[in-house]
């Protein structure tokens, strides 16, 4: 305990804290602005209780209308406060770190004791008391809600918290493009779309919640849906005071959501702190490690989501859990060329030999040999969070953790029939994996040829990107130009289709899965990927005598 | 308390730092010289952990800089060649914000701060604002922020350029001050006369290669063997040259192309060669009005060993 109190001390005693404050407040200026928020904020809830209760007509409705209008005046106040948080928060550190670089003063910030991400924590703490000081001068407004008897004080509270959790990950992503980006206006303009994307998606979810309030039916993964609503800040005070139901347990929603923000925070900080200064492997080991936590969450949440979904008429199908997976994947393919292929050549130590390209134990250093082994545990945490999702679901109807568990454990058959399809996942789960993850390793030997290949980064990076672009689409295009796909299911055994990768995805017109979950075809598929794979990238490299020592010698003599 | 070896930084295919070793003891001011594009400012980041060595090793008191930065960063100040300083802020604000970068005790600060103003003559700007100061007094003031967590290495890229010529002998006095109190410091520049009258030792640069490093008079005896003397006589100097020829010792002879009455010689001989030189020649009826050694200056030096080529 005593720990991290003096951990929060040393929290709050950052010295960005300071300094950020010290600018933000000094003068006459601070006083006039903050002035001037006070009065447009105060003639906005004028106008918007002119508004809600019809020119304040009040004394003539009877209490029902009277008491529904005082509820529109406090969503109107919250939907007000959830718009200047929009566009506040991200604009506190959108050119936090940019503008830094562009001053010259970050290096002399990097070259103090402090980490960057102590630096990254302090620009979003301060950012955070400043959104938080506009917030309490909101107070007396957000009171007379309570007062008139639109809300009361537990929702104003919930709807403040909300608020502040999702300018904190506003502010997290404002810092996060402002540690990449170039200059002020592109940090501006990738926070706002960015925060603007995540308003918009969240904002889907929160839809589905209030439609699920309304048409009463039940739905176990919904609060779920609440935890990703809570993100749009539009919707704080639509959003019900609910329960998460994790594991069995039930966890009042601004916790669940809280711990969310704070897990998503981490990483983002953690990514953006990589960008600054020279810090060691210890940033990437941590920004690894959370990504495999999340990548769990998200694939336990997925699934919840979809398995549950009653409100969307029909039931849960596999292929769709497996399209999910396939895009998760697709989309980690985009970066893998970035994060695992092409450095440039000198990057690689000059011995690398064949008995280096697979290090499981490197798995989380930043190490071209620990790579795959991690693309492997990522796929693997997005397939168990995703099985003990659905697995959870599935066994709703008794509702219980050791239910649940045990219904992992034993497989399928011992899971109440839910009619979602989860004895369908579980049946293709192992081929699904293997499928995906020949798909990744075919990704990365193009890239580690083609860094090979080539001298410099993006030259690798378009090489892999074509290589990997052709091999997947160039049959399906043939296919398609000849209408073999689809229209003749005897088609399904030509050389072409057995040689296309993307087969398991679109054979005809029940695809793959309308046997059932047909592994076999996964396993084919991904069979031939992991064969093609390995003869571009580890088969040549052992093949290749003194492969290491002969790149050695190219790299000294390009390096002059 | 600094040691390099073999440290080398390459971009792609191009060669910023080619292997530059050198040991540094306390108290050294080590004269950086090249000229732009050399590889200084390069190999002044990598040693104040901004960018990370290609391949081989920096080691600040024994720690290894590209292994352990955290630990190094303690102690060195390094005040970059373009730095820039935050507006609406007070002078003593701005150290204070470095102070507490450097995790200095709150209750320390304010003395630290007074002593280090004193020392760059900030005293009477504690209260200006940063923004407020001139281009010298703000040079200073970042150098004050160096040597707010007292470090024993000081990496200065070019401390003096953009400055007027009293601002410069301020800050010039300022580091031969802070060289005397023990400090380790590496200052980069290419103006050399700015160099020469603090340094003991340097360290010359061109395109990525550190050409030669060590103390100022050893490079210049390795680069001058022999003793180089001006004489000057009433007269033209066609009589004495001829003497001159006549003396083993005496390898080159140089008349002065702007003073007929001048010349320079290499004399390979030790100082009693020197005055039996002279003693013969004023008994040969030279009317010698002035003879004296001249060293090679810092100039010099760097014009004889760069080749004006640059990356």
């Amino acid at each position: 305990m005593a720990i991290s109190i003096k951990k929060m001390e040393g929290l709050w005693s950052n010295p960005v804290i300071a300094r950020d404050m010290r600018v933000r407040l000094r003068g006459g200026r601070a006083f006039v602005n903050q002035g001037i928020y006070l009065v447009l904020l105060s003639l906005i809830a004028m106008m918007g209780y002119a508004m809600s209760t019809r020119d304040g007509q009040m004394g003539m409705m009877d209490p029902v209308a009277a008491q529904q209008s005082l509820r529109q005046f406090y969503y109107f106040i919250f939907t007000t406060l959830g718009g200047l948080v929009s566009v506040i928060a991200p604009a506190l550190t959108a050119v936090a770190i940019v503008s830094e670089r562009q001053r010259l003063t970050l290096d002399l910030l990097v070259t103090t004791p402090m980490t960057a991400m102590r630096m990254l924590t302090g620009k979003l703490l301060s950012s955070l008391a400043f959104l938080m000081l506009l917030l309490i001068m909101s107070l007396p407004l957000s009171s007379l809600c309570v007062i008139l008897g639109g809300a009361t004080i537990s929702d104003v509270a919930q709807a403040y918290s909300f608020l502040i959790t999702d300018g904190l990950v506003f502010a997290a992503i404002g810092l996060a493009f402002s540690c990449t980006a170039k200059n002020n206006s592109q940090a501006i303009l990738f926070t706002y779309g960015a925060v603007a994307l995540l308003v918009i998606v969240t904002g889907m979810t929160g839809s589905l919640v209030v439609s699920y309030g309304f048409s009463g039916r039940p739905a176990s993964g919904l609060p779920l849906c609440s935890v990703l609503s809570v993100l749009c800040p539009f919707l704080v005070s639509i959003i019900p005071s609910t329960s998460v139901s994790v594991f069995g347990l039930n966890v009042p929603l601004w916790i669940a959501s809280g711990i969310l923000n704070v897990l998503l925070i981490r990483v983002i900080l953690t990514g953006a702190a990589l960008k600054i200064g020279m810090y060691g492997p210890t940033l990437i080991r941590s920004l690894r490690i959370q990504v495999l936590l999340l990548t769990a969450l998200g694939g336990y949440i997925v699934s919840t989501l979809f398995t549950a979904r009653p409100f969307m008429g029909g039931g849960f199908d596999s292929r769709w859990m497996f399209y999910i997976w396939f895009g998760m994947v697709c989309f980690l393919s985009l970066f893998m060329p970035a994060l695992f292929g092409p450095h440039a050549p000198e990057d690689d130590p000059p011995g690398a030999t064949f008995k280096e390209w697979y290090a499981p134990r490197r798995a989380l250093s930043a190490d071209y040999a620990g790579a795959l082994p991690y693309f492997h545990m990522w796929l693997t945490c997005l397939m168990g969070g995703t099985l003990i999702g659905a697995a959870i679901v599935s066994a709703g109807s008794t509702g219980t953790l050791a239910t649940s568990v045990s219904g992992l454990y034993m497989g399928s058959a011992a899971i109440p029939s839910s009619g979602r399809g989860f004895d369908q996942l579980c049946n293709i789960a192992p081929a699904a994996w293997f499928y995906l993850s020949a798909l990744g390793f075919l990704a990365w030997s193009i890239a580690r040829r083609a860094a090979w290949i080539s001298t410099g980064s993006a030259p690798a990076r378009a090489m892999t990107f074509l290589v990997f672009a052709f091999i997947l689409l160039a049959p399906g295009l043939v296919l398609l130009t000849t209408n073999s796909v689809n229209d003749n299911p005897a088609n399904e055994s030509s050389l072409l289709v057995q040689l296309w990768l993307l087969a398991p995805l679109s054979i005809g017109n029940g695809s793959a899965f309308r046997y059932g979950g047909d592994s076999a075809l996964l396993m084919r598929s991904g069979a031939l990927a992991y064969f093609l794979g390995t003869i571009i990238y580890p088969f040549w490299l052992a093949i290749t005598p003194g492969a290491g020592s002969r790149k050695a010698a190219r790299t000294a003599k390009e390096t002059g | 308390m600094l040691e390099l070896h073999n440290l080398r930084k390459t971009y792609g295919t191009l060669v910023a730092v080619e292997g530059t070793t050198l040991k540094l003891e306390p108290g050294d001011i080590f004269g950086f010289i090249g000229p732009n594009g050399a590889g200084k400012t390069t190999t002044i980041k990598m040693l104040a952990t901004l960018i990370q060595p290609t391949a081989g090793a920096a080691f600040i008191d024994g720690i290894d800089v590209a292994k352990y930065p955290l630990e190094v960063r303690p102690l060195l100040g390094y005040m970059p060649d373009f730095f820039g300083l935050y507006d609406d802020i007070k002078a003593w604000e701005y150290l204070e914000f470095f102070a507490s970068a450097y995790r200095i005790p709150k209750s320390d600060r304010a003395s630290i701060i007074d002593s280090v103003l004193e020392l760059t003559d900030l005293t009477e700007k504690k209260d200006a604002y940063v923004q407020s100061l001139s281009r010298g007094m703000q040079q200073r003031l970042c150098l004050a922020k160096c040597l707010v967590h007292d470090p024993k290495l000081l990496l200065l890229d070019e401390p003096a350029s953009g400055l007027d010529p009293r601002a410069r002998i301020d800050i010039k006095a300022l580091i031969a001050e802070l060289g005397r109190m023990g400090k380790t410091i590496i200052v980069s520049s290419h103006i050399l006369p700015e160099l020469a009258d603090f340094c003991n030792k340097i360290g010359i640069m061109e395109r990525g290669k550190m050409l030669v490093s060590g103390h100022v008079d050893a490079i210049v005896r390795q680069l001058q063997p022999g003793r180089r003397i001006a004489i000057r006589t009433l007269g033209p100097t066609n009589g004495l040259r001829k003497s001159l020829e006549a003396f083993e010792a005496v390898q080159t002879i140089v008349p002065d192309e702007q003073d007929e009455c001048a010349l320079t010689l290499d004399f390979h001989g030790d100082i009693a060669g020197e005055a039996a030189l002279l003693k013969s020649l004023v008994d040969g009826g030279h009317d010698i009005c002035s003879f004296h050694e001249t060293g090679l200056d810092l100039e010099d030096v760097f014009m004889q060993i760069t080749t004006g080529k640059v990356q």
